[in-house]
């Protein structure tokens, strides 16, 4: 049988029975789509959550003092004096203080939901913020007890709109603040959005919220390789002052993205679960299709080999109209995958990332699958007797 | 050209039934054969076994002198393709293919070229009075036309035989009669033909007729003739 005329007969029952054609490469492509979306879906998600837990601030220590338990044998707490002494410890760079409550700031008629910090110059630096007018908090600031404050991005546009604040009145906790200063933009960390934020110093902090103690330091260590070095220098200290009873608590930047990673490692293995059934269930909607297209061809198939067509010539002609469903599907797949990527992505506002190794393995597993359905009816088909095939109905 | 030597073909299936049994048949080459009896009585069966459709469970069969009991399944494949031409009862005409592409299907198994196989279907077309329907696929057609299909089929591959099981027993009398002018024309030529058919008058073109019962083939058809 000559090769034209394998594809022209395959190609024939394409035509012809639209509907069968059309649901054969509808399994393929939602399969390939459904891979080729969900694992880059995840793959974005993670991607995005590393990026933003590295955009917390690099090098990063925090030293969090845990509430009273019960009759401690030690019951002092931090004060901003030793907050300010963690700074100079070996390996570490800068240590800023953080106490923070959720409040509202207002400006004339306007309102909006902030986290309030009281905090020293250091923090916009350890955490990554950059300005966008005025200044920051100065040491000055601090020691004089100021009530003046630095706007997040947000917060300054929701109070002001594009308008540069500095020097204007915002009210905090009915008390009146200076603004000195916008930050820029930074987006959001997991649902914490890091720019509906308002700074001013810890010590004017302390002073509206009558509590002297520090709850929780930031500290950054010098370099990746002084981590370890700030760390321990930083437990150290902490435990001459408060013994190791669990007064405290460090944690180290590193450990946050272990734990996330360990989250978005399980939400990838449930993803690609979910995609190895779509492909399954695409698959063998291909082969229920197939399946019936063949018993409904029995007949042909005996008629085929009664006018001289070898086991061969059938299976030849199976294969090359499997081979063209499953490979247009898969394709459509793939380009439908990828831009549900895209829109998925951009729509949760974070970059695609689509490893090419995915739609390439999607598309050949698919391809696969689909010629192994699609051929083994009609290899059951091909080795009845011909007189037998042809009494079928 | 034909020789069954004591063929039976015994059926197990849920019942075990002898649908032919010891038959013994010389069919020379140019002859008209016609085989009647009764529903039942086996006519399908050894027309499958003759037209290598099927394998008998006992006894040889020889094509030209070549005993085919031992061979493949893809020799038999290229040794219907070439030697045998079917005629159903059924048309068994394939729905997707037009009725130029269908006469053409031997062909195509035969890897002739396009052009030269498309010529072959067209004069056989033509020449069974289907030269204005050669596009039309086999839903388009009248019972009688598709059956003329099918013997444009058959013959297209110009095959040494030609099988007809039954080839009038769906067609109404305008048709069946078209058909039994073509094989009366067919006789003359040379064509060893074995044909199966309830239809006496039919039966009655041919140079010979068998008669089969219960799977026993008999000579008395001739009688049958003589009381015509
Ligand atoms: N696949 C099969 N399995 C079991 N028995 C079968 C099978 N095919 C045919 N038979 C039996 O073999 C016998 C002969 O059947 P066959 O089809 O050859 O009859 P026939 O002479 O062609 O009848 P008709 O004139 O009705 O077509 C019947 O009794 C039938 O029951
Ligand atoms: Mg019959």
């Amino acid at each position: 049988m000559r090769i034209d005329d394998v594809v022209r007969q395959a190609w024939r029952p394409l035509r012809v029975y639209k509907l069968r054609t059309v649901l054969s490469l509808l399994g393929i492509l939602i399969g390939v789509a459904a891979v080729i979306a969900l694992t880059t879906l995840m793959h974005s998600a993670s991607n995005s959550v590393d990026t933003r837990v590295e955009s917390l601030g690099t090098n990063l220590i925090v030293a969090t003092m845990n509430p009273l338990v019960g009759a401690s044998n030690n019951q002092h707490d931090m004060t901003l004096g030793q907050a300010q002494k963690l700074g100079s410890l070996p390996g570490v760079k800068d240590a800023a203080p953080v106490d923070y409550e959720t409040t509202a700031v207002s400006a004339g008629s306007h309102n909006a939901p902030v986290t309030l910090y009281g905090t020293t110059p250091h923090l916009a630096d350890i955490l990554q913020y950059h300005l966008a007018f005025g200044r920051y908090l100065t040491s000055a600031d601090v020691a004089s007890h100021l009530n003046v404050t630095v706007l997040g991005a947000q917060t300054s546009r929701q109070l002001f709109g594009h308008v540069d604040p500095v020097g204007r009145q915002v009210m905090i906790d009915h008390e009146p603040y200076t603004v000195v200063g916008v930050f820029a933009a930074k987006g959001a960390f997991l649902t914490v959005n890091q720019d509906a934020v308002v700074m001013t110093p810890i010590t004017t902090y302390q002073d509206f919220s009558q509590i002297a103690s520090i709850d929780s330091v930031y500290i950054q260590a010098r370099q990746t390789t002084h981590l370890s070095q700030a760390l321990s220098a930083v437990n150290r200290q902490l435990n001459t002052w408060f013994g190791g009873s669990g007064r405290y608590t460090l944690l180290t930047q590193s450990a946050i993205l272990s734990v996330t990673q360990q989250i978005t490692s399980l939400l990838t293995q449930v993803l690609v679960g979910v995609a190895a059934i779509s492909v399954l269930v695409g698959g063998i909607g291909m082969l229920n299709v197939m399946l019936i297209s063949v018993s409904e061809r029995v007949r042909e198939i005996g008629l085929r080999k009664s006018l001289g067509a070898k086991r061969r010539d059938l299976l030849v002609q199976f294969l090359a109209e499997s081979v063209i469903i499953s490979l247009s599907g898969g394709i459509l797949g793939v380009a439908t995958g990828i831009g549900a990527s895209v829109a998925l992505t951009s729509r949760f506002h974070i970059g695609a990332a689509i490893n090419p190794t995915v739609p390439v393995l999607a598309l050949a597993a698919c391809v696969a699958l689909g010629i192994l359905f699609g051929i083994y009816p009609a290899a059951r088909a091909a080795r009845l007797a011909p007189a037998e095939a042809l009494r079928c109905e | 050209m034909l020789q069954l030597n004591g063929v039976s073909k015994i059926y197990h299936g849920r019942v075990t039934t002898t649908a032919l049994s010891c038959i013994d048949l010389t069919v020379p080459e140019g002859e008209f054969l016609a085989i009647v009896g009764p529903s039942g009585s086996g006519k399908s069966t050894l027309m499958n076994i003759i037209g290598l459709l099927d394998r008998p469970t006992t006894g040889q069969y020889w094509i030209d002198g070549l005993e085919v009991g031992r061979w493949s399944d893809a020799h038999l494949a290229g040794l219907r393709n070439r030697t045998i031409g079917f005629v159903f009862q059924s048309f068994n005409l394939v729905p997707t293919l037009s009725a130029r592409e269908n006469v053409e299907l031997p062909l195509v198994y035969r890897s002739l070229a396009p052009r030269v196989r498309r010529q072959s279907a067209e004069a056989w077309l033509k020449r069974l009075g289907l030269g204005h329907r050669m596009d039309y696929r086999p839903h388009e057609l009248s019972g009688g036309q598709q059956q003329r299909v099918a013997v444009a089929r058959a013959l297209a591959g110009s095959p040494k035989i030609l099988l007809a099981d039954e080839p009038t027993g769906n067609l109404d009398d305008a048709s069946r009669r078209d058909v039994t002018k073509i094989f009366e024309e067919l006789r003359g030529s040379g064509q060893t033909i074995v044909l199966i058919t309830h239809d006496a008058q039919f039966a009655a073109v041919a140079d010979r007729r068998l008669r089969l019962a219960d799977g026993i083939l008999e000579m008395e058809a001739r009688a049958a003739s003589h009381a015509n």
